[in-house]
């Protein structure tokens, strides 16, 4: 189930809500985790089994840890733990992979093989639920957290449908206080409605929009393909991820709030970065984090010198990729940021550092463009034909006519308003706004004005949401794939 | 935010979301949406069954759907929205251009407007050649066949079209298809109605502005250059003139109009025409025709031909049409003594019918979207044509067995020839085996027909690629395909391509083993036709228990 469904939003919500409010407080988690499994199974089936074991699974080892005395012991409960955590996530999304590029190597020596590539089913959102559970079994071996005594609280740690199958990865030890006590006050539940509708504009009014010709520009073949569209096709699909998974984030969060938990920021306009480095701190801050916390630092972080750390990078920048995707597109995605993290922490980065922002802004965007091209391609080889027409190899003279014909007055106006709603001025006026209505008594000009209109901005968008949902627009998330 | 501001956006959000949940349960549930012309799901029902659990999710969800609260009212607002203020359709099947006309563009209109509809010159030659086929088959009758294509909107109005689609305007695949008939001299019955209909609109209006179709007057204008055709084969047809008919104004939604579901594009003012005085009868009478229609969409009774005619005139006719030739109907029922329509059966599943009901001329009309789907290949006739015509084609140009045509042998892969009494061994050691050959492909445009006798050890591919004055390479765009089974196997084919270039490659499988080729043998194609060579047509051949009997 999709949040910008109608049968999320028109029956799967209300009906949880009202129940939430009618059960009162003691069963509501027992509520929220059954509501939470209805959830997954409604789009996977049986493969809600799967995440039930999870969740028995890291409640069992969560406890067993905390339990076991000796270091070794805790070490071998953790790597066992960590293996059967991961085994699941590397059979459904990594097999194929593994055994098209075995067979490739066979075919390279000639060894007849018989191995089959029938396609597997990716539960979705294993990747999200996986890294989850591992960050708070890790944080138990830590002693960051104590384990979870509660099975049903565990199980509604894993399986919060919030954040269940497209995150932000929520760390045991920032919700792990509200799993016990949680409660909504009106601000929270009215911040939460006003986020998850924003949340639902971006996804719906600008990530499909720029989605449409984006799929429309990379469906070309590469005698189609003229350089212009191409670059075109790149900055509509680097508006459309960015509004598809930063408008599920603001989902998350609202919904979060509507339940009385408080997930942290994901995104925080990644696009105004002056450089990868910044990038990584503003776009998916929840799995930088954890590459950061499980992977990097314990890797030695930039503790062990320049070269070390480089390394550190590129390998917590290789596995990123490959999280995303098991295809070389994301591999190469995925390193294409790690090279230039490695060479931002040289010369080049000082250099970088004393340039003009307008410069570090280009360098930025260039480069965080460039590899969304891997990210959107089919194959590695589409992307690399791809990138060779951005840059005047083998592009078709014309722009496409039926890409032409799309370049109206709605897909301008669109485009530029994903352009500046990808700058933070909402913010920045809204926090003018708020300092000048202070200065004013209640119930005059701006203190009426100012929530006014932002009532009706929720209005509209709710009422432009709905409309284009009801006309039973196309809109799957990119990242249900990770 | 002041408390009340909060407390306004949770009231908005909950009656935002609680109201179509609210109205779903307490509205009873449609049936039928008129506006998308479809039936609306009903609630699935759940049992505790796998199968049941696992399929009630999809099922419920297309459900709630279509029902639940304010969809048309959000729909129908959206749809305003799009129309008024964005200044487009919202539908991608819709163009809406200057002055509120509006342009179907599904079934590839667009791209085929635009002139992206991919094409190659052995597709525009296959069609011309089941046209040919159709000809000579139903000549060999004594049926006289009118292939008529009626132009999309696009094509008539593209002054109305948004600048920006307008002057993305390309070659669509009607014009190419009509200019390399054009070149051919074969093709007796075949009309383009684009011209006529453009000369027409200087005179009129001819299409609707909120409809698809052409309009009465348009309709006319089409029937009469039709008729013109028709008549010089039979002078003595009946034509209507535009004194006989009786007009009056009408005030008209068009389907598109319907479609959009949008009650504020105003009614076009339009005309309406009716013949007078009428011969023919008020109702049809629907054909009991044991046919069973390849398409899977036209099997059902009331699709059955309906017939018509006026005792006044003379010849008998089956027009063959879409949507488009319901606008001719009127016309034509006073035209002709007796007319039978098919409006969903294609012509391809008609030949039992017409060989026993005999009609004088066959009309086949359809809009050039229709265009590919009215010129799918016919096997069946195909294969006639062939073996009459294989019997006839005398200019050998390869002959290659035991016995002859080892000067035409040329490279091989894979592949160790060896003569045997009853052909030449093809010892194939890899998936890939091909053999070369070499001829004079020269016919100044008449196809070449295959006949090849080949033993197969398994069952497989066939693959003949050939080679073009443009492409002297073999290419996956240059081959043709037969599955062939174990065993013996006969082909007889065309090669696609009007001016094939002599070098062939013949790829007997696709895997490994010993074929046999008893012969193959490549002729020009005789362009006598079925009657001239003294054929007979055998009223038995593709008939299949035909029974004509009127209701009454």
């Amino acid at each position: 189930m999709v949040f910008s469904s109608i049968i999320f939003l028109f029956l799967f919500l209300p009906v949880t809500l009202v129940l939430e409010l009618i059960v009162g407080r003691r069963p509501r988690n027992t509520l929220l985790l059954a509501a939470s499994l209805i959830f997954y199974a409604w789009g996977e089936g049986l493969y809600v089994l799967m995440m039930l074991g999870s969740i028995t699974l890291n409640y069992l080892f969560g406890l067993l840890i905390g339990r076991t005395q000796t270091e070794e012991g805790q070490k071998a409960l953790l790597a066992l733990a960590v293996v059967l955590n991961l085994l699941p996530l590397f059979y459904f999304k990594y097999t194929v992979f593994a055994l098209e590029n075995v067979a490739k190597v066979f075919a390279f020596l000639h060894i007849d093989h018989t191995l089959t590539l029938d396609p597997i089913h990716l539960p979705i959102g294993i990747s999200f639920f996986t890294f989850q559970a591992l960050s708070y079994i890790v944080d138990v071996y830590r002693k960051t957290v104590a384990p979870q005594k509660n099975i049903l609280d565990m199980g509604l740690f894993i399986a919060l449908f919030p954040q269940l199958i497209a995150g932000p990865i929520v760390r045991y030890h920032d919700i792990a206080q509200q799993l016990k006590n949680r409660s909504v006050s009106v601000e929270d539940f009215a911040s939460g409605a006003e986020r998850f509708v924003h949340g639902l504009g971006k996804k719906v009014l600008l990530a499909n929009p720029m989605g449409a010709m984006a799929d429309q520009i990379f469906s070309l073949q590469i005698g189609e393909l003229s350089s212009p569209a191409a670059w075109l096709g790149v900055i509509c699909y680097s508006l459309q991820i960015y509004f598809d998974f930063s408008g599920y984030s603001d989902m998350a969060i609202g919904l979060g709030r509507m339940f009385g938990f408080h997930f942290l920021e994901n995104f925080n306009y990644p696009y105004i970065s002056r450089s990868i480095r910044e990038f990584w701190r503003r776009w998916h801050i929840s799995l930088s984090n954890w590459f950061r916390d499980y992977l990097y630092i314990p890797l030695g972080g930039n503790r062990k010198g320049p070269g070390r750390t480089g390394l550190n990078l590129l390998i917590v920048f290789f596995l990123c990729g490959f999280w995303h995707g098991a295809s070389w597109n994301f591999i190469c995605w995925g390193l294409c940021h790690g090279f230039f993290l490695v060479l931002e922490r040289g010369r080049t980065g000082r250099w970088l550092s004393r340039s003009p922002a307008l410069v570090q802004h280009l360098y930025t965007l260039l480069v965080v463009a460039n590899a969304w091209v891997f990210f959107r391609a089919e194959t590695l080889e589409q992307g690399l034909r791809y990138l060779g027409v951005m840059y005047g190899i083998h592009a078709a003279p014309v722009l496409y006519p039926l890409v032409a014909i799309n370049l109206d007055a709605e897909f301008f106006t669109t485009m530029a308003l994903g352009l500046l709603i990808a700058t933070p001025v909402y913010p920045v006026v809204e926090q003018y706004l708020r300092q000048k209505r202070d200065h004013l008594p209640a119930g005059q000009g701006l203190a009426v004005a100012a929530p006014l209109v932002k009532l009706c901005l929720m209005g509209l968008l709710l009422l432009l949401s709905s409309m284009n949902l009801a006309t039973g627009a196309y809109n799957p998330f990119i990242y249900f794939r990770f | 935010m002041k408390r009340w501001g909060q407390f306004a956006i949770i009231a908005l959000f909950l009656f935002t979301l609680y109201v179509p949940l609210v109205l779903s349960i307490i509205v009873k549930d449609k049936e039928i949406s008129e506006s998308e012309k479809r039936k609306l799901a009903k609630l699935p029902s759940l049992s505790w069954s796998v199968d049941s659990l696992s399929r009630f999710p999809d099922l419920f969800e297309t459900y709630y759907n279509d029902h639940f609260g304010l969809r048309e009212q959000l729909v129908e607002f959206y749809n305003y929205f799009y129309f008024k203020v964005v200044k487009k359709s919202p539908l991608p099947t819709v163009t809406v251009g200057r002055d509120e006309w509006l342009y179907y563009n599904g079934e590839g209109v667009l791209n085929d407007f635009l002139g992206l509809t991919k094409y190659s010159e052995e597709q525009l030659e296959t069609w011309k050649r089941l046209l040919v086929d159709r000809q000579e088959w139903l000549a060999a009758l004594g049926i006289r066949y009118l292939f008529v294509v009626a132009p999309y909107k696009m094509m008539i109005y593209p002054e109305y079209l948004p600048e920006r689609v307008r002057r993305k305007a390309g070659i669509p695949i009607l014009a190419r298809l009509s200019d390399y008939v054009d070149g051919h001299a074969e093709l007796d019955g075949y009309l383009d109605l684009r011209r006529d209909l453009l000369a027409a609109k200087a005179r009129r209006q001819v299409y609707y502005r909120t409809d698809t179709h052409w309009n009465p007057d348009g309709a006319f204008d089409a029937y009469a250059v039709i008729m013109q055709q028709v008549r010089r084969w039979f002078p003595a047809a009946k034509i209507l003139g535009e004194d006989s008919l009786e007009k009056s104004k009408e005030s008209r939604r068009g389907d598109i109009c319907i479609t959009l579901n949008l009650n504020i594009i105003a009614p076009e003012e339009t005309v309406k025409t009716v013949v007078a005085p009428s011969c023919s009868s008020e109702s049809y009478t629907r054909l009991n025709l044991d046919i069973r229609p390849t398409r899977e969409e036209a099997r059902n009774p009331n699709f059955m031909p309906v017939q018509n005619g006026c005792g006044d005139a003379s010849l008998s006719a089956l027009v063959i049409h879409d949507s488009f030739g319901l606008f001719l109907r009127p016309y034509f029922n006073e035209t002709f003594q007796k007319v039978v329509y098919s409006n969903y059966i294609d012509l391809k599943d008609l030949k039992g019918f017409i060989a026993a009901s005999m009609p004088d001329l066959i009309i086949d009309v359809r809009v050039a979207r229709h265009l590919t789907g009215m010129l799918e290949e016919d096997q069946e006739l195909e294969r006639y044509i062939l073996d009459k015509h294989a019997a006839n084609s005398t200019d050998v140009r390869l002959h290659l067995d035991t016995v002859h045509g080892k000067e035409h042998l040329g490279k091989t892969h894979q592949l160790d020839i060896q003569p045997r009494p009853d052909g030449l061994l093809l010892r194939a050691s890899g998936s890939d085996p091909s053999l070369e050959l070499n001829f004079d492909a020269e016919t100044g445009g008449d196809p070449l027909l295959v006949r090849l006798s080949l033993d197969s050890p398994v069952d497989t591919e066939l693959q003949m690629f050939y080679t073009t004055p443009e492409s002297a390479d073999f290419s996956a765009g240059h081959k043709i395909g037969k599955k062939i089974r174990r065993g013996k196997n006969e082909l007889l084919f065309r090669l696609p391509h009007p001016r094939t270039a002599g070098r062939l490659r013949l790829d007997p499988g696709m895997v490994g083993g010993d074929y046999l080729l008893r012969s193959l043998v490549i002729a020009r194609e005789s362009r006598k036709k079925l009657g001239e060579v003294g054929m007979s047509f055998d009223a038995q051949y593709g008939i299949r228990q035909v029974h004509v009997a009127n209701r009454d």
